[in-house]
């Protein structure tokens, strides 16, 4: 339970830090939360520890034109106590709230979520949910990537080996709308075992648009762009009139694992999935009329 | 070859300048080399919450993080509480209702009932159980842990 030796860098600034990508082998640390485990256990095993964790211009939330930048390196609580976050997505302080607990959220940051990429863990689910567009820096090139096509699999992105991720952008949300998120977990702070977050937005009791995002449901956090498709247009009084229990789990594929089989996932699912649409419109009501 | 590297720390308010490996453990720098072994190792993978310790004033896992990591930082573990003849107030509500025994995970307990107490509200049991969920007890079964900080935070309204 001993980590294998390695070198340590401890980069100052972002220019400092792409240049060390170099380095065969490198790891880049910023909140450590997943990788220190895995060093534990010796799955990994770098020659080169990239701590990031000092480049101060990777920490911060502001809003930019008509979207909130949150940088790579904001912890999860920080995030939680953002001003920015919490008047424009009530929905990120509720959902991290609910990840691991106070002393991992601490440390952990939004960009080491995305990074290591598990389905069934809050960051990622919101960045797939929220249009997250993923904004990426190596030393020749910038690329901005959406969620859809930076989580490729599971614990598996589109990142290269020379990459790092400077932040996260997520648009603002135009119209009024409601929102909820729900997960299902043996303990709380634990991985999910299904987790279901919405926004619908809605003008004249209409569905304008509506995103749902599941996770713990298949590689990645899935989309459920089939429903989307349907709720569109539907009259908040009767929202799934045209939705059935197979339109809700067309997308999902889980796996099974030792928390859970595939079957209790999917049971739960479609519940948690109604459950997350129907709250949403109810937090509409609440809020708007 | 072994590369040290050389880090300045303050530990419970006193000074010290140390030569670590990279790839130390913090939890095994403050016991091994510091010698302060309140800070127990339960799991070494970030679950048990035994080795739980302030840095910069918030909370950490010293077994998810590397003593190099430490450089230029203040931290606090359970040494800075009180002592055996004059324990500190979250100490001695541990004590007065039975909310250890074995004690292996109490360090652990102590320094994240702190910082709970210090930012959260815990106006509910619930709020209680889930600021205390990262941190496991094998002999309590939770309850008088979770009395105890019912207790401390009725005292905290009081102050």
């Amino acid at each position: 339970m001993k980590p294998s030796k390695f070198l340590y860098i401890n980069a100052k600034t972002l220019d400092e830090a792409l240049k060390a990508l170099e380095i065969p082998d490198i790891k880049i640390i910023a909140g450590g939360q997943s990788l220190v485990p895995l060093m534990n256990y010796r799955l990994s095993q770098p020659s080169t520890v990239l701590d990031i964790n000092s480049i101060q211009e990777l920490s911060y939330v502001q809003i930019k034109d008509e979207s909130i930048e949150i940088g790579s390196l904001t912890t999860h609580n920080q995030a939680i106590d953002s001003n920015i976050i919490k008047k424009h997505f009530p929905i990120i302080c509720f959902s991290i709230e609910q990840t691991a607990h106070k002393t991992i959220r601490n440390s952990g940051t939004i960009g080491g979520s995305a990074a290591q990429a598990d389905p069934a863990a809050e960051w990622p689910l919101l960045i797939m949910l929220l249009n997250g567009i993923v904004n990426i820096r190596s030393l020749k090139n910038n690329r901005s990537l959406e969620a859809s096509n930076f989580f490729i699999s599971e614990l598996t992105t589109d990142l290269n080996e020379n990459e790092i991720i400077k932040s996260f952008t997520f648009p603002l949300i135009k119209n009024d709308h409601g929102w909820s998120f729900e997960e299902v977990v043996q303990r709380s702070g634990d991985f999910a075992i299904i987790s279901a977050g919405s926004i619908i937005e809605i003008k004249n009791d209409k569905i304008v648009d509506i995103k749902i995002c599941v996770g713990g449901a298949g590689e990645t956090p899935i989309r459920l762009s089939n429903i989307e498709k349907l709720m569109k247009g539907n009259n908040i009084n009767s929202p799934f009139h045209n939705i059935g229990t197979n339109e809700i789990t067309l997308l999902l594929n889980p796996n099974s694992d030792t928390h859970s089989s595939k079957e209790y996932r999917l049971h739960i699912a479609p519940k948690i999935i109604k459950n997350v649409l129907t709250n949403s419109i109810q937090d509409y009501k609440e809020k708007y009329q | 070859m072994i590369n040290k590297y050389q880090i300045k720390i303050k530990v419970n308010g006193e000074n010290y300048t140390e030569e670590v490996e990279p790839r130390l453990l913090a939890s095994d720098f403050i016991r091994d080399q510091l010698r302060l072994t309140g800070t127990h190792v339960g799991c070494e993978h970030g679950v048990c919450g035994a080795c739980t310790i302030i840095v910069n004033g918030k909370t950490i896992r010293s077994c998810l993080k590397f003593a190099i990591q430490l450089n230029d930082t203040e931290v606090e573990t359970v040494e800075n509480f009180g002592s055996i003849e004059q324990l500190n107030d979250i100490q001695e509500a541990f004590k007065r209702n039975h909310a250890l025994q074995c004690g292996f995970c109490t360090p652990g307990f102590l320094i994240t009932v702190k910082e709970l107490l210090e930012t959260e509200k815990l106006e509910t049991e619930e709020e209680i159980r889930r600021g205390l969920s990262g941190n496991l007890c094998r002999c309590t079964g939770y309850e008088n842990i979770i009395k105890t900080v019912q207790e401390l935070v009725e005292k905290r309204k009081i102050i």
